[in-house]
């Protein structure tokens, strides 16, 4: 039977248990609770093993386990607000960011803006440098090289990430055929914020990927 | 005095963990996790407390040889020919020699003669290719639709979408590529994050020139 001498020292292993534990974890979450775990059972260990409490540590792993604690109250609350504001943002997700989580796509969403290009809006202009990269969600934008249309962008497409991959400027003109809305996004801003968050960078080239593919079939078959 | 020595290091082993998980490169993290495991064995072992002190050691242990392995991988990359040497600087020089050598070794290279049919059009195609050498026609219907040539990808349009080959592809003249098998490469790349963002990055620029 374990007695009170023990308890602490039992306490002391489970915590590295946990400390190694949340080491092999891949999702923040999971990982933070062990990491939360793992602290909360070095303080009881610090406080009771020894004749006097070590404070030096006990002071870190209350650090470390207010750090944690802030850190899983955001993630609960950030999940709270994975929600869709309306109809189209829902419609938008399904068919072009499926492969990231509802939470991903808000912090995507959240960095742009809603667009709405009346008839005859241009969208990027040829040999300058494009600005912003937008995805139209309704409406029809042309796709001109030289005066000349050779392509059109629809409903899934975006305008702009050629260059933005690249860091070119436009190789052709793009303009609003009708009314065209979308998302907009300052295309500095998302480059901050896709080297914040290398994770969905990724995702975003994969996506990009899907968009590109669909426009060389369109071209090959001009 | 040896009091605030050992408490210096004690504070000096946290602040480094803290130092550590601030750090992107994977090196420098180790290192760091290195310097701050030993300050805590030397901490720990003033007060005596052994559990602590073991674990600090298994730490110093695992972060020593995962050093190794990375200095090991890290070494300079030899190239097995002057066409793996070209597409290591030309298509997938973001990736480091270990992760280039591992892509590499998951492919085959294969030579075809000219009028050779890699895959058709309305079929699945089973591979994904990278050129190495040669001309590769693009044929949709009828029509010659474009030209595949040196580090152009070859069925990444299927690769990336899962639909049947959008065209038929027949080499021109003898053409060499390095081919890997679809299914393995997706399960290759879910193991290899890393691999697999360069290689999206690689694929998205190759579209963005044949588009235009």
């Amino acid at each position: 039977m374990m007695s009170y001498y023990h308890l602490p020292l039992f306490l002391g292993v489970l915590s590295y248990v946990f400390w190694s534990l949340s080491f092999l974890m891949r999702k923040m979450f999971p990982l933070r609770l062990l990491a939360l775990a793992s602290s909360t059972c070095a303080i009881f260990y610090f406080s009771f093993y020894l004749d006097e409490p070590l404070w030096l540590n006990i002071f870190w792993k209350l650090a470390f386990t207010f750090i944690n604690l802030y850190q899983i109250t955001s993630l609960i609350i950030e999940r709270s607000q994975a929600s869709f504001q309306d109809e189209e943002e829902e419609l938008c997700y399904r068919e072009n960011f499926s492969s990231l989580s509802i939470m991903e796509f808000r912090k995507i969403i959240n960095v742009g803006a809603k667009i709405s290009a009346p008839q005859g809006f241009c969208f990027t202009e040829e040999n300058v440098k494009v600005k912003s990269l937008v995805l139209i969600t309704k409406g029809i934008a042309s796709v001109k090289v030289k005066d000349k249309i050779i392509a059109y962008c629809r409903r899934g497409n975006f305008i702009g990430e050629m260059s933005l991959i690249t860091g070119l400027p436009a190789t052709a003109a793009v303009e609003a055929l009708d009314e065209v809305h979308g998302y907009q996004w300052n295309a500095e801003s998302l480059k901050t914020f896709i080297g914040n968050h290398p994770e969905l960078r990724k995702e975003l080239q994969a996506i990009f990927n899907k968009d590109l593919v669909v426009k060389l079939l369109q071209s090959n078959l001009a | 005095m040896a009091h605030v020595i050992f408490l210096l290091f004690g504070n000096f082993a946290y602040l480094l963990d803290c130092l550590s998980f601030s750090m992107r490169d994977m090196l420098k993290l180790r290192l760091i996790a290195i310097a701050s495991s030993l300050s805590g064995m030397v901490y720990f072992f003033y007060h005596s407390l052994w559990l602590n002190v073991t674990a600090n050691g298994i730490c110093t242990i695992i972060n020593i040889v995962q050093v190794g392995i990375l200095l090991y991988q890290k070494r300079e990359l030899t190239f097995d020919n002057v066409l793996e040497e070209r597409l290591y600087h030309k298509v997938f020089f973001d990736l480091s020699p270990h992760q280039f050598k591992k892509l590499i070794q998951s492919a085959t290279f294969e030579t075809v003669e000219p009028g050779a049919l890699l895959f058709e059009e309305g079929k699945h195609p089973s591979f994904l290719a990278i050129v190495a050498e040669g001309v590769i026609s693009i044929i949709s219907g009828e029509k010659e639709v474009a030209y595949c040539k040196e580090n152009d990808f070859l069925g990444e349009m299927s690769f990336i979408t899962e639909r049947p080959a959008a065209a038929t592809a027949k080499a021109v003249e003898s053409t060499s590529f390095f081919q890997w098998k679809r299914n393995e490469l997706k399960v290759f790349l879910e193991k290899e994050p890393a691999i697999k963002g360069v290689l999206n990055d690689q694929i998205g620029r190759n579209l963005i020139i044949k588009i235009n």
